[in-house]
């Protein structure tokens, strides 16, 4: 009897503590933590969820708490962060849009060839995981379409199966060329966002480098180089220096 | 005649003395504000109507030295024809106040036609005397003052200022006052600082200036207010109002003494000039405390707010009014006007403003009435929200914020074009962007996943290549010989020859009818080439009649069949181009391509 409501008591308790972690954050109550406004509340609820996982959603109701309570440059890597996952969601691009507008620094990319740049932003079309599915897609219809031409024995099935095969062959080495052009591109020169006020970009990896340029929070620039807490990076202006790694985001 | 014109002259002398006796009876007593103790002063009870049994209150304060005196004065005006007579009557006391201090003489009461009138009741302030001046020598106060020295003692201006210690936009009043105990004549060529970090306002003060008697530091002084400042700081900090300066004119007895048997009666005096000048204050400004509300826009003292619409309902293109007051003390001429918010859709017109300020010795007082004139373009039911305006409560050192109620106003559809008039332009407009934000987070339901690597390049991805590639080869294998048949394209022409070349002799006979003779026999060569050249398996381009007969031997076509294929594309050719017209030839060639093809096919099948 009274070993019984021991366990009662302990089983209550466990319960209450339970029911505290389990309530503290859903998508639902940071959803709610916005609509009442208190941003902040918001935010780190979203940060203990993106603990666990992510989506696109996620990140992008993140980054809107993020500009909410004040924070540029968090709202911009996560902004980017949901259009990585997904390049279509059009939310995302609406506000990282007017998000950008705010941010203090204007910076002119270095201009390159039209194709160059025509091919670069057919690229960022898709994410890199995106480019391999289409490119497994367009590999199947590929095999379908060869089926189709052996086997058809009407002469315009076996034609349109033969250019249509070769019209998906190439496609596929397309879309899985640019899978790894973007997977590359995302592990050996990743972008960043500045997540600070400001910061002061150096010739070294020193606190003693000669100070080359200031960026403002949410400007956007690429991690060329790692070394112990600093990285190189570079500017869509194309000027490079070395920061400390903790003052930037990376996508 | 004569009688009834004095009759009615009676009776109009009557009415009108009637009306005389109908005028209000007045009753008042006076006496001077302030007087020195010990000094003797005059209490008169006026009223305006024969009288009688005047009664005094009890005074134990004063000692009534003389009186009551009568006098009577009477005028009559006659103005327009309308005669008005005036009776005054005034009693006059002499008193002497026994001991310092204010003190109240009660109401009095007078009997006029029989009914009994109350006077007002009178404040004395009874100064203390003079410290230095004897009270023997005390026979009049005018006469005192008059033959004392002109020291800088004797003469002086003051600034009193109301409050040292004051918020930004408090308001202080600074009265310069002049004390004198001479007898002064003239002020002139007044001199007042500028009042550097204060907004300034005046007070009005009546052209006649109040004499009053004043103790100042022991000594009693005639003083009269020169001009009063209402002072608003605009800035926190010490602020100095720097010294005024003005000249006095006063009036001395020459220094030449005339011993004669007149002088004490007839002096002679002169006017002397003599320039004052004040002492500078400071002013210690406090700031406002902070955080103010975020609507405070430097509104200080004590307001009320109240707000009127002119209709509730309206139909659209009708103007709106709103009338907004904001009504108190204190800064009132710094209040900004509050923004009300219309609905986007409407025209709004810039606020008329109607300031109603006095100045006072207690602040500006007054009210702010704004008005606000809008007109609704569209039907629909609006809500004007709330107006709030928030202010520096000075009692209660602390912010405080009106707010006036929302008005919820349904607006119906106007009669905004009158009948029988064409309009040419259409009420469409641009959505207008009322402002940028963000979009709303995704409220739907979204499946948060672990986080994701690249997928090329891992097995799972190889895996997809090379799972459905193997699957494709296996089934090739399996059903290759099917492939095979269908790969031997030579076969499949070889198959479909026959029907391609009736196909294009179907053609052949729909010219034949209409009569082309040139497309007719186009087609029944291009029959006729295409059908060898896909039963041969040859691109036409390398065929030609030489090598045709060979080829069509090695296919088991006998010689006559050869012979008579040649033969006909021969026909045929010559036939294009000669110049007869020849239906029936035509007919004939028609129907030798039909046999000839038929016999062939079953020839080549075999």
């Amino acid at each position: 009897m009274w070993i019984n409501r021991k366990i009662k008591l302990i089983l209550a308790f466990l319960a209450f503590f339970s029911g505290v972690s389990a309530a503290e954050c859903t998508p639902e109550t940071a959803a709610n933590y916005y609509a009442d406004k208190s941003y902040h509340e918001a935010m780190a609820c979203y940060e203990e969820l993106l603990r666990t996982g992510e989506s696109p959603e996620l990140y992008y109701n993140y980054a809107n708490s993020c500009y909410k309570s004040g924070h540029l440059g968090l709202a911009i890597l996560n902004y980017e962060k949901a259009l990585k996952i997904n390049p279509f969601y059009d939310d995302a691009k609406f506000n990282l849009a007017l998000v950008n507008q705010q941010i203090t620094d204007k910076i002119d990319p270095l201009e390159t060839f039209f194709l160059v740049s025509w091919l670069e932003n057919l690229g960022k079309l898709f994410s890199s995981n995106q480019w391999a599915y289409l490119g497994l897609f367009c590999f199947f219809i590929f095999l379908a379409m060869v089926l189709v031409f052996l086997f058809s024995s009407w002469r315009w099935l076996r034609k349109t199966a033969f250019w249509t095969g070769f019209f998906m062959l190439i496609l596929f080495i397309t879309c899985v060329s640019y899978s790894y052009i973007e997977r590359n591109k995302q592990i050996q020169t990743p972008e960043a966002i500045v997540l600070v006020g400001s910061l002061v970009v150096r010739s070294a990896p020193d606190e003693s480098g000669t100070e080359l340029f200031v960026l403002h929070e949410g400007s956007k620039l690429k991690v060329k180089d790692e070394l112990g807490d600093w990285c190189e990076i570079v500017v869509a202006d194309g000027n490079s220096g070395w920061i400390k790694k903790s003052l930037i985001g990376k996508i | 005649m004569k009688k009834i014109d004095k009759l009615i002259f009676l009776l109009l002398f009557a009415l009108s003395a009637q009306s005389v006796w109908a005028e209000d009876v007045s009753f008042t007593a006076s006496a001077p504000g302030a007087i020195p103790s010990g000094t003797p002063f005059q209490l008169v009870y006026t009223v305006n109507a024969s009288s009688k049994d005047l009664r005094i209150p009890e005074i134990p304060d004063f000692d009534i030295v003389a009186g009551p005196f009568t006098s009577q004065s009477h005028s009559t005006q006659i103005v327009n024809g309308n005669m008005t007579s005036t009776t005054t009557i005034r009693y006059t006391y002499t008193l002497v106040a026994k001991k310092e201090g204010t003190f109240t003489i009660g109401a009095a009461s007078i009997v006029v036609n029989k009914q009994k009138y109350q006077s007002n009741s009178v404040t004395i302030k009874v100064l203390p005397p003079d410290e230095e001046a004897p009270a023997s020598q005390n026979s009049g106060s005018q006469q005192n003052i008059a033959t004392q020295q002109l020291t800088a003692d004797n003469l002086f201006v003051l600034p009193v200022v109301s409050r040292y210690k004051v918020r930004e936009q408090e308001y202080t009043l600074v009265t310069y006052k002049i004390y004198s105990r001479v007898d002064l004549v003239d002020i002139q060529a007044p001199k007042f600082p500028d009042f550097k970090g204060f907004l300034v306002q005046e007070i009005d003060l009546p052209q006649q200036k109040r004499l009053s008697m004043e103790n100042y530091k022991g000594k009693n002084y005639n003083t009269f207010i020169l001009r009063q400042f209402l002072l608003y700081p605009q800035t926190s900090g010490t602020l100095k109002i720097s010294p005024m300066t003005c000249d006095a004119v006063v009036r001395i007895r020459s220094q030449q003494q005339v011993r004669s048997f007149f002088d004490s009666f007839f002096d002679t005096y002169q006017d002397v000039k003599k320039s004052l000048s004040s002492a500078a204050v400071n002013i210690e400004v406090l700031p406002l405390p902070k955080p103010a509300p975020a609507d405070f826009s430097g509104a200080v003292g004590k307001f009320t707010l109240s707000s009127n619409i002119n209709k509730s309902s309206l139909s659209a293109n009708e103007s709106l009014t709103i009338q907004l007051k904001i009504s108190g003390n204190g800064n009132m001429k710094m209040i900004k006007t509050p923004t009300i918010k219309f609905p986007a859709d409407f025209e709004v017109y810039e606020p008329k403003v109607i300031n109603d300020f006095t100045n006072t010795t207690s602040g500006v007082t007054g009210t702010k009435t704004i008005e606000y004139l809008a007109i609704p373009r569209h039907a629909g039911k609006f809500t004007i929200p709330a107006v709030t305006f928030s202010y520096f409560d000075v009692a209660s050192q602390s912010y405080k914020t009106l707010s006036t109620s929302a008005y919820e106003l349904n607006v119906e559809k106007g009669t905004s074009t009158a009948g029988g008039v064409v309009t040419n332009f259409t009420n469409q407009e641009q959505v207008r962007l009322l402002g940028s934000d963000i979009r709303y987070i995704a409220v739907n339901d979204f499946d948060i996943k672990p986080f994701s690597t690249f997928f090329v390049g891992t097995w799972r991805f190889w895996f997809w290549i090379w799972c459905p590639l193997l699957i494709t080869l296996l089934l090739v294998v399996f059903f290759r010989k099917k492939a095979k048949e269908n790969a031997d394209i030579a076969l499949m022409r070889n198959k479909h020859a026959n029907k391609v070349a009736r196909k294009r002799l179907k053609v052949a006979a729909k010219n034949l009818k209409l009569g082309n003779k040139e497309v007719f026999y186009d087609e029944v060569l291009k029959a006729l080439w295409g059908y060898v050249s896909d039963k041969l398996a040859m691109p036409i381009a390398e065929l030609n009649k030489e090598n045709i007969a060979a080829r069509l031997q090695s296919k088991e076509v006998t010689d006559a069949k050869i012979k008579e294929f040649i033969d006909l594309l021969n026909d045929c050719e010559f036939a294009r181009y000669a110049p007869a017209d020849d239906a029936k030839e035509m007919d004939n060639v028609y129907s030798r391509t039909m046999a000839l093809i038929t016999e062939m096919e079953q020839m080549i099948k075999k």
